[in-house]
């Protein structure tokens, strides 16, 4: 395995699709800087990354506290030079607006968007230093659209993607390449197979084709060939779903 | 396993004949469609598998038996690239209905005969893909366009149906917005006071199609925009 003097840096490093970008990053030879909420949760992770002859280190990290984010990723660059930013937080959560709260809505603008902001100025501010990197945001249909039960987290989602869309126009001229990803379907997690299960029977979790959910491993590809354009040709936005995906 | 096949339409100096090269670096026999059968001879002799295939693409009855005479020469594509354009810029009163009419069909209709026409095949094999190739024009109706985003944007939207019709057949269909300024002779000419950085490469347009096309169909692109760090948009 190539070892590389860069750090990519997760915030938001989840069971599934953080997972697989720290993975997938480590892999490529990233010293990967992995944060959530419980640090605790990322030892099998590391020992994985490790055992592969990678290298990773597991932080607990609230992405709402400026203080937090600020000394993750000067942590993250004094490891090995900061190459690439994820901000990869979820909140995704559905009530109706008459019963959200207005402490369930703040919190999930804090964490879907607040944080968001907190990781891309800081993460700026290292990259731009460098002279170059890689800043990503993670979207997903809510980012593009308000669904019924969704008001905190779509309007969250799509001021965190309006966020990277000014990022991006304001960066790439300086040689930060700035994207948003639209996850725009179920990844294939313990979690998105109980909830199909829960609103459509558990024979539907067991008739779903091959490939009908994202393969964590794929959607972290996507990150990684986001990383790999060259200059001349950066994509801002990209959407991924699965084939058989309707939408 | 048969060799892979892939139809380019609109095989230019630019975005076509880098796509060409790329897929045919990737071991694709590539059918090349253009009007200019010198410039596609050339290629054709440069490229190993490729075969050229002069025609207009706005001819639709010729553009249909130009593809029998691919199927039957080169076998099934399971890729079209469809990069043809027809365009032209200008005050909307100077637009002509023929003119509009005639880059409406190279633009839209040509890819909807083409994928009727190589879509089956692709069902039949439970796989491929159709891209087709975009412009900021897509998004946008700027002045002096008239003649030429309708055409852009009527095109976005029939890939996007297509899209939503052969993605479950197993068929990935993708729209590439490019959204700048595509380093080729000409527009070095009418860009002339401008810096490499302006201009983004055909070479890493194709890079970028050729990454599309081979997606795992777990987590499919529809639409692909791309421009360069300096872009202004």
């Amino acid at each position: 395995m190539v070892t590389r003097n860069a750090t990519a840096a997760i915030v938001g490093a989840g069971d599934y699709i953080g997972a697989a970008i720290a993975r997938k990053f480590a892999a490529e030879g990233f010293t990967v800087f992995a944060g959530r909420r419980n640090g605790d949760k990322l030892a099998p992770l590391v020992a994985e990354i490790e055992a592969r002859g990678g290298h990773a280190v597991g932080c607990s990290l609230d992405a709402r506290k400026e203080d937090e984010v600020a000394a993750f990723l000067r942590d993250a660059d004094a490891a090995a030079p900061l190459e690439v930013c994820i901000f990869n937080v979820g909140a995704n959560v559905t009530v109706p607006l008459v019963d959200t709260t207005e402490r369930v809505f703040r919190k999930v603008w804090e964490m879907a968007c607040y944080g968001g902001f907190l990781t891309g100025r800081e993460a700026a501010r290292i990259l731009l230093a460098r002279g170059r990197g890689s800043l990503f945001f993670t979207g997903a249909t809510a980012s593009l659209r308000g669904g019924a039960g969704y008001a905190a987290f779509a309007s969250a989602k799509g001021g965190l993607r309006i966020l990277a869309q000014s990022a991006a126009r304001e960066l790439g001229p300086r040689n930060i390449h700035v994207a948003h990803l639209v996850i725009d379907a179920g990844v294939d997690t313990a979690w998105v197979r109980e909830r199909i299960a829960a609103q459509a029977g558990a024979d539907a979790v067991a008739q779903l084709p091959p490939d009908a959910l994202m393969r964590p491993e794929a959607v972290a590809d996507a990150y990684w060939q986001l990383h790999q354009q060259p200059r001349d040709a950066w994509t801002f936005e990209l959407e991924i779903r699965p084939f058989a995906e309707r939408w | 396993m048969s060799e892979r096949v892939c139809v380019v339409t609109g095989v230019g100096p630019g975005t076509g004949t880098a796509l060409a090269r790329r897929f045919a670096a990737d071991g694709y026999r590539v059918a090349l469609l253009a009007r200019d059968a010198a410039r596609l001879e050339q290629l054709a002799a440069e490229l190993p598998g490729a075969a050229a295939f002069p025609v207009d693409v706005g001819d639709l009855d010729a553009l249909r038996a130009t593809l029998g005479r691919v199927r039957s020469r080169l076998g099934a594509p399971s890729v079209l690239l469809h990069n043809a354009v027809a365009g032209g810029f200008g005050s909307f009163e100077t637009v002509t209905p023929e003119a509009l009419e005639q880059r409406f069909r190279v633009n839209v209709t040509a890819l909807l005969v083409l994928a009727q026409e190589l879509a089956p095949a692709m069902i039949a094999a439970g796989h491929g893909a159709i891209v087709a190739t975009g412009n900021t024009s897509a998004w946008r109706g700027k002045a002096e366009f008239a003649g030429f985003a309708p055409t852009k944007a009527a095109q976005r939207i029939l890939a996007e149906s297509l899209a939503r019709s052969l993605g479950p057949q197993g068929v990935h269909v993708a729209y590439v917005v490019i959204d700048a300024v595509i380093d080729v002779p000409w527009t070095r000419q009418v860009f002339a006071d401008r810096p490499d950085e302006f201009f983004i490469r055909p070479a890493g347009i194709a890079d970028a199609v050729h990454h599309l096309v081979h997606q795992e169909r777990s987590a499919w692109t529809f639409e692909l925009d791309l421009r360069p760090f300096g872009e202004k948009w």
